[in-house]
C-alpha cells in the first residue's frame, strides 16, 4: 500500500472511492450537510466531518487503508506521521482491530489532541518539526522497523477513502457550484476533488489555507512546487512548508485554485460556527467556511468541509472571547 | 384558557394519538428541519451502549421548539392568526413564535423573564417578536396582555397542537434508528416529551422512554409523584430551557400514561454533559440541551448494556458568552 517518494500519485478511481464508501459505512458517520445560517454572497453548505467519532474526517482514510492489508501484516501494529487527527483516526481503528499504535507527532501539536490519542490507547513519539516532516518525505521512521505505516494523505487508500466525504455530498446537493476543502497535505482535497469532478464535472472545488502556511497558493502561482515560511498558529491542522513533489502534478490538475485566509479571519469562522450552527470547529475545519462566506469560492451553492472539531477549550474560550488564540 | 389554568376536570382530557403527530408533520414539512441523528460511538462505548444523538439544536432557530409552533399556527383560525400572538417563553419558545409567526404573516409578542438571556431576547427580536421582558409573573403579564390587546395565546408547551408538532422528533428518530431501545427526553413544561411518547409507542410498545428534569425544576417529577400537576414556587437551575415553574395539564396527563420514567440531573451533571457535548461530539448545546446525556452520563438512567439509545438534543442557543463562562 505503500506510496513511494519517487512514485506520483494518481487520482482515486470512482471505483475505487465507490468500493471504499462500502467499507467506511461499516464504522463511519454518514455526516450531515447542513445549511449554514448566515447571509452570505453565496448559498453556501457545511459537510460536517467534524461529528465523525474521533472529532474528524481522517476515521475514513485510515479505515479504508487497513481494510485492504492482510492480517499477519496488521498484528505487527501501525503507525502514522500526524499532528494528531490522522493519529486519532488510526488510533480508532487500530483499538477496534486490538493491534498496536503510533502516533509521530510534531513538537506543537495542540494538548486536545494528544489526549485523544492516549484515550484511544494509542501512544505518540514527539519529534522536532523537521524530523517529522521527513517522516512523510520518506514514508517511515527507523523506530519502527517491522510495523506498518499509514501515511495521513499521500496513499491511494487514504484518498480513496476520503474521496467518499465527495460522494456524500453530492448525494445531498446534487447541484453543487463549487466545494471547499481544507488543505493539509492535499489528501482530502484531492480525495473529493476526484469524486466530484468524477461525478459532476463543472462543480469546482477548491482549496483552503491560511497565510501563515500556504504553500499550495505559492506554487499554483509559481506553476511549481515552491517552498514558503511557515508560522505556526492555533490552525494547527492544515498548513505545511512546501507541496509534495509527488502530490503536484496530481493537486495542480485536479484542483481549481487556492483561497487564502487570513488567521483572524479563521478564527472568526470558529466563532461563527459555534454561534449560528451549534457546533465546534478546529481552525483548519473553519478554514474552508471563512472562503465560502467570503465569496471567495463563488456566489452559488458552496460546500465547506468542515474537516475537523478537536480544538483545545482554551483557545476556543479565547476566540469567543474575540482574541486570537 | 382552559388550555393554561385546566379548570377542566382532571382525567378527562383528551390524549393525542400516532395519527395527530403524522397529520402534524404533514402539516408543518417544509417549514422544519428533518434533523439528523448520528452515532456517538466512543461516548457510546464508555457508556456500555449504542449512543445515537438527535440533533434537534441544527432546527431553525436553534431548538426543536419551530415544529410545535408551525402545527400550531398552520391549524388555527386565520382570524385568530391575524388578530396577533401572545406567548411566554424564557427564550427558544419565544424565538420559534416570532419565526413561525413571521414565516406566516402573523404578529407575536412574547413576554419573557427579565432575567432571560440576552442571546435569546435579540433572536426573538431579530425574528420579528415584540418581546415585553418582566420581573413579575410570566404568566400574568401574557394574560393581561392577551385581554388588552385581544390576542390569541400560544402555549408554549399545554397545547395539544403544539405538543402534536413536537411529537414529530419521535417519528424522525424510529425512522433513523428503527432498533431504538431507549430515547431520553429533556423536560421543561413536557411538550417535547409528550409528543414524542405519542409517535413512538403505538409503533414500538417496548421502546422505554425516559424523561430529564433538573432536581431545581422538577415540576413534571413532583406532579407524578403526587399524581396531579404541581406549581413550584421557586425554581433554580442553569438549565433555563427547563424551569417553567409548572408542568402543564395536557403534558402530565400524557407523561403519567405514556412516558416509563422520570430522572432529576443536579446543574453539575448538566454541565459535565454540556461539556462533554462540546470536547467529544462537538456540539455546542445549551445546558437544557444536555440534560437527557446528563442522565445517562451521571449512571442515574441505565438503559440495557448494548440497546440503542438516542438522546433528544433539544436546543443549542447558548450565546458565545455563555458558553465560554460554562467551559
Amino acid at each position: 500500500m505503500d506510496t513511494d517518494v519517487s512514485t506520483v500519485l494518481r487520482p482515486p478511481s470512482l471505483e475505487e472511492i465507490r468500493a471504499a464508501a462500502r467499507r467506511v459505512s461499516r464504522w463511519a458517520v454518514r455526516t450531515p450537510l447542513v445549511r449554514l445560517n448566515v447571509d452570505a454572497p453565496a448559498e453556501v453548505f457545511l459537510k460536517l466531518e467534524n461529528l465523525q467519532p474521533i472529532g474528524a474526517f481522517k476515521i475514513r482514510g485510515a479505515g479504508n487503508a487497513l481494510a485492504q492489508v492482510n492480517p499477519a501484516q496488521l498484528a505487527q501494529g501501525v503507525y502514522t506521521a500526524s499532528a494528531g487527527n490522522m493519529a486519532q483516526g488510526l488510533a480508532w481503528h487500530a483499538r477496534r482491530l486490538g493491534i498496536a499504535c503510533t502516533a509521530i507527532v510534531p513538537e506543537n501539536a495542540p494538548e486536545a489532541k494528544l489526549s485523544a490519542i492516549t484515550r484511544l490507547e494509542a501512544d505518540y513519539l514527539k519529534v522536532p518539526f523537521d524530523e517529522w516532516w521527513q517522516v512523510m518525505v520518506e514514508h517511515s521512521h527507523p523506530a519502527f522497523p517491522d510495523r506498518l505505516f499509514v501515511h495521513p494523505f499521500a496513499d491511494q487508500a487514504v484518498m480513496a477513502g476520503n474521496g467518499t466525504i465527495g460522494l456524500g455530498i453530492l448525494e445531498d446537493l446534487t447541484n453543487a457550484d463549487a466545494v471547499v476543502v481544507p488543505y493539509g497535505g492535499g489528501g482530502v482535497s484531492t480525495g473529493i476533488a476526484a469524486a466530484v469532478k468524477a461525478l459532476r464535472p463543472e462543480a469546482k472545488v477548491f482549496a483552503a489555507e491560511v497565510e501563515t502556511a500556504a504553500p499550495l497558493a505559492a506554487s499554483l502561482a509559481a506553476g511549481r512546487p515552491t517552498t514558503v515560511e511557515y508560522s505556526p498558529s492555533f490552525v494547527d491542522g492544515i498548513g505545511g512548508k512546501a507541496v509534495f513533489e509527488a502530490r503536484w502534478p496530481l493537486v495542480s490538475r485536479i484542483l481549481d485554485g487556492s483561497l487564502i485566509l487570513s488567521v483572524a479571519d479563521t478564527a472568526k469562522a470558529v466563532r461563527l460556527l459555534v454561534e449560528r450552527n451549534r457546533v465546534a470547529a478546529e481552525g483548519a475545519g473553519a478554514a474552508s467556511v471563512a472562503a465560502a462566506v467570503a465569496g471567495l469560492a463563488g456566489t452559488g451553492r458552496v460546500v465547506a468541509v468542515v474537516s475537523g472539531g478537536n480544538i483545545d477549550v482554551d483557545k476556543l474560550t479565547a476566540i469567543l472571547s474575540g482574541s486570537l488564540p | 384558557m382552559g388550555d393554561l389554568v385546566g379548570e377542566a376536570g382532571r382525567g378527562t382530557r383528551k390524549l393525542l394519538e400516532l395519527d395527530d403527530i403524522e397529520r402534524a408533520r404533514a402539516r408543518i414539512e417544509g417549514r422544519v428541519n428533518t434533523t439528523p441523528t448520528f452515532s456517538s460511538s466512543t461516548l457510546g462505548e464508555e457508556l456500555g451502549v449504542r449512543l445515537h444523538l438527535k440533533a434537534e439544536l441544527f432546527q431553525k432557530t436553534g431548538s426543536f421548539k419551530p415544529r410545535g409552533v408551525f402545527n400550531k399556527l398552520l391549524s388555527m383560525e386565520p382570524a385568530d392568526l391575524s388578530r396577533g400572538l401572545v406567548s411566554l417563553s424564557a427564550g427558544n419558545h419565544a424565538a420559534a413564535l416570532a419565526y413561525g409567526a413571521a414565516a406566516v404573516g402573523a404578529k407575536a409578542t412574547i413576554v419573557m423573564p427579565g432575567t432571560a438571556m440576552q442571546s435569546k431576547v435579540e433572536a426573538t427580536r431579530r425574528y420579528g417578536g415584540e418581546v415585553v421582558q418582566t420581573e413579575g409573573s410570566l404568566l400574568e403579564t401574557c394574560l393581561a396582555l392577551q385581554q388588552e390587546r385581544d390576542l390569541t395565546l400560544v402555549h408554549p408547551f399545554d397545547d395539544l397542537a403544539i405538543m402534536a408538532g413536537q411529537g414529530t422528533v419521535g417519528l424522525e428518530l424510529l425512522e433513523q434508528v428503527p432498533s431504538v431501545g431507549m430515547v431520553v427526553v429533556p423536560v421543561g413544561g413536557g411538550g417535547l416529551i409528550s409528543g414524542i411518547a405519542v409517535a413512538v409507542k403505538p409503533q414500538q410498545p417496548s421502546v422505554r422512554v425516559v424523561g430529564v428534569e433538573p432536581e431545581g425544576a422538577d415540576a413534571m417529577s413532583r406532579s407524578l409523584e403526587q399524581e396531579a400537576p404541581v406549581h413550584l414556587d421557586k425554581v433554580d437551575t442553569i438549565a433555563d430551557g427547563l424551569a417553567p415553574p409548572f408542568a402543564g395539564e395536557h403534558t402530565f396527563a400524557h407523561v403519567q400514561r405514556f412516558v416509563d420514567e422520570m430522572v432529576r440531573v443536579t446543574d453539575e451533571e448538566i454541565l459535565d454533559a454540556f461539556r462533554v457535548l462540546i470536547q467529544r461530539c462537538k456540539l455546542a448545546a445549551e445546558p437544557s440541551g444536555a440534560a437527557g446525556l446528563a442522565a445517562l452520563v451521571s449512571g442515574k438512567v441505565a438503559p440495557t448494556a448494548g440497546s440503542n439509545v438516542v438522546c433528544v438534543i433539544s436546543g443549542g442557543n447558548v450565546g458565545a458568552d455563555l458558553l465560554k463562562q460554562l467551559l
